[in-house]
């Protein structure tokens, strides 16, 4: 205490007084965390403003004589004749290994009670996008832990993928299956507009399961302002760039950015922007295309971090051609559809693995993985053209059947429960065995259960091979052989266990 | 309702012409508003507020606002117009100082603060303190 009282006293001494020369205006109107002030002649976009108070704003409009800006925090102390400043400084959050574990408001400031955030770092919010030298394609996967999205579309580091679907269809899960799943990967995630109770529920899931100390929460709940929910992806996005410069990666998610666009829509509105279709300002491309293109894979003289981007867009009755839906798939390296019809006919993760795509994971995947989804694709693909006849299935030949019945087990072995993730290695033995027929004489209904068992008997059993697919992350000819063998053992015994479980 | 942009221009130059040497022209200033009289009505209303606003605004740049602890003299307050208008405005931006206004206000402890036009300097007491306190803080 003694010594920051003395380098406290240093400092003053120290302290050389300036005339303050400041550039002044006058609050005329304001109204919903927006204000028109005149005067300011000198403030720059995007700059900082001073409200007195300790509130402060962000200047978005520069007219002729006035200024549209939007306040941060409690803007019911702003009155009409408030002298506002300019403060010559863009907005900055405090970025650093501190802040992980944390939760955090839109503005970057702690709000889980656990005392101020020691850092003496910070980043501007808005952030022109790394160029394309910078840059390196992305070739290393980021593992989901659900089957079917590392399986069928698969997400590389710094990829932006798209997950896109009705309310009530487990976006939210899919996104925090992620981060359960992650062990060297820093994951923000950015709550926008949802409910506080909500976003509660989430940081205690993630502790439950231990991901807490890699992940950051920015939440801008449903009761914040507007201006907080329109700034809250962009403090995010300035976190992990922090971690990403460092080269390290990081994982971020929007959820969801449906809202993000209804708050910027409200903010825009109050500016009195003019409107565009279903009243959303011209740039709102913008507004999320500047937010993704952030998301980036460095190229190793940068560093080679990442930052990859998962945003979330809720659809109403799955309509994708809305204006938001279709911005957003635009910008994005793929999209990942959720259904309620699938989720309520009771597939989960509701993946329409049809029409998701990833247009650069392909690239990431691991070879053992590659190995086994390239025939699963097929097989699915095949399923799907046939399920329509699936209904005359005694109509049918030999070999139509055993392909229906082949898709219907893998559909079964691509469910899995939330909060679940799988090991890269035990997915890739699932897929195996349901790809090259070992699950074709096991009932649709055992199907899970064979899984499980089958793993569990390969960890018993084959732990050497399953830690081999692990770190050599591909299938050898003799990995293959002795994954066949121990298949084969298992096969022969399910089979016995189900013939006695019958009998009895 | 969106104004042309000849309004908006008319405006402007009307307000350049009621003003010489930054000081209000008032024969110039009556004939103005006679003309945007003679205006519809409902342009007329609109076009008079906005002349005013910007005769006001124009004002402002040429008027120097001091608030001190104690009354200054004429000699100090000329003074400081003079250091005003030729040291303390950035060039290209220097205007000719046509009114003071003074205050007496003993919130800011000792100094002064000024202000032209948006620019407000500030040499005051309070001002000081509260640099002191914004290290403090950091």
């Amino acid at each position: 205490m003694a010594d920051l009282i003395k380098q406290i006293e240093k400092e003053i001494q120290g302290l050389k007084f300036k005339a303050q020369k400041e550039n002044v205006g006058t609050v005329v109107e304001v109204g919903d965390g927006v204000a028109r002030i005149e005067g300011l002649s000198e403030v720059q976009y995007s700059e900082l403003l001073d409200f007195g108070q300790g509130i402060f704003g962000l200047a978005l409009n520069l007219e002729q004589y006035s200024v549209g800006a939007v306040i941060f925090g409690n803007f019911t102390k702003v009155k009409q004749g408030t002298e506002v400043k300019t403060t010559g400084k863009v907005l900055e959050v405090p970025v650093g290994e501190s802040l992980l574990g944390r939760v955090l408001d839109g503005l970057g400031a702690p709000i889980d009670g656990k005392g101020p955030i020691k850092t003496s770092k910070s980043y501007p919010v808005e952030k022109i996008a790394p160029g394309v030298i910078t840059r390196q394609s992305v070739n290393t996967p980021l593992q989901t832990g659900i089957k079917a999205i590392d399986a069928l579309i698969p997400i590389g580091r710094g990829q932006r993928e798209l997950i896109i679907g009705d309310r009530n269809t487990g976006k939210t899960t899919i996104a925090v299956d992620t981060i359960i799943n992650q062990k060297d990967v820093i994951c923000i995630y950015v709550a926008i507009g949802q409910k506080t109770s909500k976003i509660a529920q989430l940081v205690a899931k993630l502790e439950e399961n231990e991901a807490m100390d890699h992940t950051i929460i920015v939440a801008a709940s449903a009761s914040d302002a507007a201006t907080m929910q329109y700034l809250a992806p962009f403090v995010g996005c300035a976190i992990g760039e922090y971690f990403m410069d460092l080269g390290k990666d990081a994982l971020i998610i929007y959820d969801d950015l449906s809202k993000h666009a209804n708050a910027y829509r409200q903010m825009s509105l109050l500016l009195r922007r003019p409107s565009g279709r279903e009243a959303y300002p011209g740039d709102v491309f913008y507004l999320h295309s500047r937010l993704l293109e952030r998301a980036a894979r460095m190229s190793k003289e940068f560093g080679g971090g990442s930052l990859t981007a998962l945003p979330i867009i809720e659809t109403q009755a799955n309509d994708i051609s809305a204006y938001i839906p279709t911005n957003v798939i635009s910008i994005t390296d793929g999209q990942m559809f959720l259904e309620s019809d699938l989720f309520f006919a009771g597939v989960r993760p509701a993946l329409n693995v049809g029409i998701s795509v990833s247009r650069v994971g392909g690239a990431a995947q691991t070879k053992a993985m590659k190995q086994v989804s390239g025939r699963l694709k097929l097989d699915l693909a095949q399923f799907r053209e046939l399920q329509a006849f699936a209904q005359f299935a005694s109509d049918l030949d030999p070999e139509t059947r055993i392909q229906i019945e082949r898709g219907r087990r893998i559909t079964e072995v691509l469910k899995q429960l939330p909060y679940s993730p799988v090991p890269v290695e035990e997915q890739v033995v699932a897929l195996w065995a349901v790809t090259n027929g070992y699950m074709d004489e096991v009932e649709v209904d055992k199907v899970r259960e064979f899984e499980q068992k089958y793993i569990a008997h390969l960890k018993l059993r084959d732990k050497k091979l399953l830690s081999e697919i692990a770190s050599k992350k591909e299938l050898g000819e003799k990995m293959t052989k002795d994954l066949e063998k121990s298949t084969k053992e298992f096969v022969s015994s399910f089979a016995r266990s189900m013939k006695g479980a019958k009998k009895s | 309702m969106k104004k042309s942009k000849l309004l908006h221009k008319t405006i402007n130059k009307l307000v350049d012409i009621s003003f010489k040497d930054g000081r209000i022209v008032e024969s110039q200033v009556v004939k103005s508003i006679k003309m945007l009289k003679s205006l519809p009505n409902y342009e007329a209303i609109w076009t008079l507020t906005e002349y005013l606003k910007e005769l006001k605004r124009k004002q402002r740049q040429h008027t120097m606002y001091i608030e001190t602890v104690i009354p200054l003299s004429a000699t100090q307050i000329n003074q400081a117009k003079k250091i005003v208008e030729k040291k303390v405005l950035p060039a290209g931006r220097q205007v000719k100082i046509t009114r003071v206004l003074t205050a007496v206000n003993p919130e800011i402890l000792g100094g002064f603060k000024l202000r032209v036009g948006d620019d407000v300097w500030d040499e005051s007491l309070l001002g000081k303190l509260d640099q002191i306190k914004g290290v403090i803080r950091n």
